[in-house]
């Protein structure tokens, strides 16, 4: 026991330990997707994780110093041994004992379940980390090591609203992701429309030149030509140059999607229409756009995402004129600016602000986000 | 002859108002897209610095490939970046996309609607928790690995090249892994319940299954998402920006963030735009390269599919 309590503090060694017991492991785990398929491999790692990690905090209970180092180290020892193990285990009531307990549906669905939601604390855990230190006091994110603040202090957000200009910043991302919504969703339904129903010539030429721009980019380096024109125009000082930029940008992806949902829609619905007299333009006001309904919701939820977390070119006509900023940008100079530097409670606090609306949005209208993002997906 | 000639005023007057409808973007086509793309490919071949222009030939891409040890950093960097993450982004998106779609799992949605959060807040507040969350002084990562003693001293995890492009990974990866999951249960959800189940009537078990099915069938998918996240990942540098611009010393800039230095005169680089639309020329160039060797490579992968 000492021999091994010993070899316990010795670091590197352990760290040998850790990389073999990872490595074993997760060959484990992939000879389990090979021999037994992917929920049995998928589902055996997991147990091994939670395996493991009720495996260290027993080795904790026995070592001399509690909490210490050994813990996490001779987790990765535990996960080659118990791997070891838990594959004759496996094997065996896959094969075998059909009845058993452990074996069957029930309990890889269990071990999923919890190791996906410890997955989705993984996930959630640099929002906590957040949230928590935006009720923080100065002094404690400084020598704290808590996660938790000793007092919630709300005034922090008082104070970021207030002195640090949220207040103004919140504003200005309102009203530039109104307007971005209300142009995008616009210019993509019409645009989806004459390409899905309208017939003119260079129609197919036009609408592959559209989309090469998924393809052509040269990424950060057109935003400099992109400025001097818009300097021209002069739309470079503020967000309402971005917003009116915003009348001649091709949505290239909503574009698809509305396009894609006309074409399902049947063309006797327009032809009843042109005898009654509708024009081709009253024929998208009249009778698709109603039916469109689903798929603008999806386009305002999507836009607004975007909109709301635009950082670049907000950032870039914004800059040097500090109270035309949205919260992005607002954030980011907070945080290089000389006393923003060691107030990490404000600039949390700020972060929350910005986030919290739209999160709020997405986990109430999550149904749209997912079937837009799904829709992107499949398109590729 | 009269209603023949109403009908073809009827489609001139709908040919008309379809140019209508997309003549702003048509017009922005050319002027915010075609216009910038052309403007740097002229100013490529220019030593320009905003005022005047001179011609110099291929000045510029000599000095790139000769001189320009800084712009090479960058674009390993970029490879680094957007090629590491994925050694860990794909097993895990696959891994958890095959465990929502296996049929085992009730709220499935829950989930999904979870992992997707971090895509949904924004990378300025993503990143500024990242900053905060790494932090040197009191940082909680930097807490965390103290209270279990991994390290003995707090690290300064973004003021070095290494741990700072690890911290950039692996914020990548956890703000973008939900995406592959979706194409890979996009890709699950597509291979046909009749092709398993023909299988196993033929008497195949569930290893022959997953990989004489199942993997080939998502060979495609993987294909897509390879590609995606090749020709995205070559592109990104706004995290970048926002975790380290660059810092320590330019060692993990990436190369699009090195053209916007060069661009937009930050950290007291001078603004050579000439040189930077150089830099931006080839950057195309590496990256539509890299994607051809891909395709190139994969060709088996499209005819399983």
């Amino acid at each position: 026991m000492k021999f091994i309590l010993t070899l316990l503090k010795t670091i590197p060694t352990m760290l040998l330990f850790a990389v073999t017991g990872l490595v074993a492991g997760l060959g484990w785990t992939l000879y389990n997707v090979i021999a037994n398929g992917a929920e049995i491999g998928i589902s055996s790692l997991f147990v091994i994780v939670i395996g493991n990690v009720i495996g260290a905090y027993v080795v904790d209970f026995f070592a001399e110093k509690k909490g210490g180092s050994k813990k996490w180290f001779m987790l990765g020892f535990l996960f080659g041994i118990f791997a070891f193990i838990a594959t004759f285990f496996m094997k065996k009531n896959d094969n075998v004992v059909k009845r058993n307990v452990f074996n069957g549906k029930r309990f890889f669905s269990i071990i999923l379940h919890i190791a996906l939601s410890a997955f989705l604390v993984v996930v959630f855990y640099p929002f906590l980390v957040g949230l928590f230190s935006s009720f923080k006091t100065q002094r404690e994110i400084l020598i704290s090591p808590n996660i938790l603040p000793e007092t919630w202090q709300v005034t922090n957000y008082i104070t970021a609203w207030t002195e640090a200009n949220f207040a103004q910043y919140t504003f200005n991302t309102v009203w530039y992701t109104f307007f971005t919504i209300c142009i995008t969703v616009l210019t993509s339904t019409v645009n989806g429309y004459a390409f899905a129903r309208g017939e003119f010539r260079g129609k197919s030429a036009i609408f592959v030149l559209f989309t090469s721009l998924m393809f052509v980019t040269l990424g950060s380096s057109s935003l400099y030509p992109t400025m001097q024109l818009m300097k021209m125009f002069h739309l470079n000082t503020s967000l309402w140059g971005l917003i009116i930029k915003g009348f001649f940008a091709i949505h290239i992806a909503d574009m698809y999607l509305v396009r894609g949902f006309i074409n399902q829609l049947p063309k006797e619905l327009d032809e009843a229409a042109t005898i009654d007299g509708c024009g081709f333009v009253g024929i998208f006001f009249r009778i698709i756009l109603p039916l469109l309904k689903p798929m603008v919701a999806t386009l305002v939820i999507l836009t607004f995402g975007h909109a709301w977390n635009d950082y670049l070119w907000p950032m870039i006509v914004t800059m040097g004129n500090p109270e035309g900023q949205p919260l992005s940008v607002g954030l980011r100079a907070l945080q290089s600016s000389g006393e923003g530097a060691a107030s990490w409670h404000i600039i949390m606090a700020g972060s929350m602000i910005s986030a919290l609306p739209m999160m709020i949005m997405y986990l109430i209208f999550n149904k749209y986000f997912v079937k837009g993002l799904a829709a992107g997906a499949v398109k590729g | 002859m009269a209603k023949t000639g109403s009908l073809r005023q009827a489609k001139l007057k709908i040919e008309i108002q379809s140019y209508l409808m997309i003549g702003l973007q048509l017009l922005g086509f050319f002027v915010f897209s075609l216009y910038p793309i052309l403007w740097v490919f002229r100013y490529g071949f220019y030593d320009y610095d905003g005022v005047t222009a001179t011609w110099c030939g291929f000045e510029n891409f000599v000095r790139a490939f000769t001189r320009d040890a800084l712009y090479w950093k960058s674009v390993l960097n970029t490879f680094i970046i957007a090629y590491g993450k994925l050694i860990v982004e794909i097993p895990l998106a696959f891994l958890i996309a095959l465990a929502l779609t296996s049929g085992l799992v009730k709220f499935k949605r829950v989930f999904m609607v979870g992992y997707y959060l971090p895509k949904m807040t924004g990378i300025a507040v993503n990143c500024l928790i990242f900053t905060y969350m790494f932090a040197t002084v009191n940082g909680p990562i930097n807490n965390i690995l103290l209270d279990i003693g991994i390290i003995s001293e707090p690290i300064a995890w973004l003021g070095a090249k290494w741990t700072a492009l690890a911290v950039i990974m692996i914020r990548s990866t956890w703000a973008g892994f939900s995406t592959n999951v979706l194409y890979f249960m996009a890709g699950v959800s597509n291979v046909s319940e009749d092709c398993v189940e023909a299988a196993k009537v033929d008497g195949a078990n569930s290893k022959q299954v997953f990989f004489k099915i199942t993997l080939p069938m998502l060979a495609p998918v993987l294909k897509t998402i390879l590609m995606l996240a090749m020709v995205n990942g070559m592109k990104v540098y706004q995290d970048v920006m926002l975790l380290t611009n660059g810092a320590p010393g330019g060692s993990t800039n990436v190369v699009m963030l090195y053209l916007y230095q060069l661009y937009f005169e930050t950290d007291g680089i001078k603004a050579q735009y000439g040189y930077a639309s150089t830099l931006g020329i080839i950057t195309t160039f590496i990256i539509g390269g890299v994607t051809l060797i891909y395709l190139r490579l994969t060709k088996n992968a499209d005819e399983v599919g």
